[in-house]
């Protein structure tokens, strides 16, 4: 970036104080700039220099990567849970309960519809089927 | 069967032809995204090859709990497998698993901090004896993380240790690059003075 206007020692200070020393960090335009002015002015380097010392406390604090449990667990997650496009299809608990018991309750409620209320005339018809009742044993 | 093939370098869809495993470049996020969106298990392992590490630590840092952390990375990775769908190309899906990762966190945050209306406001007051009572460098810096408030410790872990260009991390944390910069500047100024003395370790003490 040749034309790259000149920065200010202000701009620098606002950039260490935000991403710190390391130039990789610093917004891609202002790199060049920035340096450009460290080799230049010793107290920009001193500046570099001390926001340097944070950075290097920072680093200092290393967290680990994923563990194999885990990282098992996550590579699990499909084989437990189904495709995304099946998974839509699916019914929650309740639901699937009702889709259940609405066939029961149909059957309840047409059964009492079309049951006749017991009043004799089922048996002697059945006993009639089997030859066991004469004519005039009949209601 | 899945074929190892590390993060980035290979494709762990490879086919064998002729006894010899032929393998393609890993396509690139958004491409995974619309396959896993279609329920591509391969194409899932290969978001988590590239990507389980980062948020693990991206949320180990926010939470301070190992525990809760690998919790917080498990359920981040079961929304991208159940809510592919939803994400769209605008969006970078690093930057979606970021967003994720985070919103999670907050909700941790909040359970442990049930009396605050804004995590923002959560940097403990712990004052710097209780963090200099702490024996190891390492932890003296945990401390003084966990001790800021959330957007300032989000901002620094993903710029500081994650290595997010400004334009991503101000993706995942939906601000300005001004905004950003002034949330970055106060937690470094914080830190700073936090462990002040730890830039000078007594004779004793190893760095």
């Amino acid at each position: 970036m040749k034309d790259a206007k000149p920065m200010s020692l202000a701009r620098l200070a606002e950039l260490l104080d935000a991403y710190g020393a390391e130039p990789e960090r610093w917004p891609a335009h202002e790199r060049e700039p920035a340096l450009a002015l460290i080799a230049s002015d010793p107290k920009a380097a001193e500046a570099q220099g001390q926001a340097l010392l944070l950075d290097r406390q920072l680093d200092g604090f290393d967290v680990p990567d994923a563990s194999a449990q885990l990282r098992a667990r996550v590579l699990e997650i499909p084989i437990r849970r189904a495709v995304p496009e099946r998974r839509r299809m699916w019914l929650p608990g309740w639901a699937i309960a009702a889709c259940a018991l609405v066939p029961c309750a149909l059957g309840f409620i047409s059964g009492s519809m079309t049951s006749e209320p017991d009043d004799g005339w089922n048996d002697v018809a059945q006993l009639a089927q089997l030859g066991d009742i004469s004519e005039d044993e009949w209601p | 069967m899945l074929i190892d093939a590390g993060p980035d370098c290979l494709w762990a869809g490879a086919t064998i032809e002729h006894h010899a495993i032929v393998t393609t470049p890993l396509p690139d996020d958004a491409e995974l995204m619309q396959r896993i969106a279609r329920g591509d298990a391969l194409a899932y392992r290969g978001m988590v090859d590239r990507h389980l590490n980062r948020i693990a630590r991206f949320a180990g840092r926010l939470l301070g709990n190992p525990t809760e952390a690998e919790d917080v990375a498990q359920e981040t990775f079961l929304r991208l497998w159940t809510q592919a769908a939803q994400w769209t190309p605008k969006a970078q899906p690093k930057t979606w698993l970021y967003r994720v990762a985070r919103n999670l966190c907050i909700d941790r945050l909040r359970k442990q901090h049930p009396t605050m209306d804004n995590v923002d406001q959560q940097a403990t007051h712990e004052g710097p004896g209780s963090l200099f009572q702490r024996k190891r460098t390492a932890q003296q810096v945990e401390g003084a993380l966990l001790a800021l408030p959330e957007r300032q410790r989000a901002a620094l872990t993903l710029v500081h240790y994650e290595g997010l260009a400004a334009t991503e991390a101000c993706a995942v944390l939906d601000l300005s690059v001004d905004a950003l910069e002034s949330l970055l500047a106060r937690g470094r100024r914080s830190l700073r003075e936090q462990l002040r003395d730890l830039a000078q370790p007594s004779d004793g003490e190893q760095p």
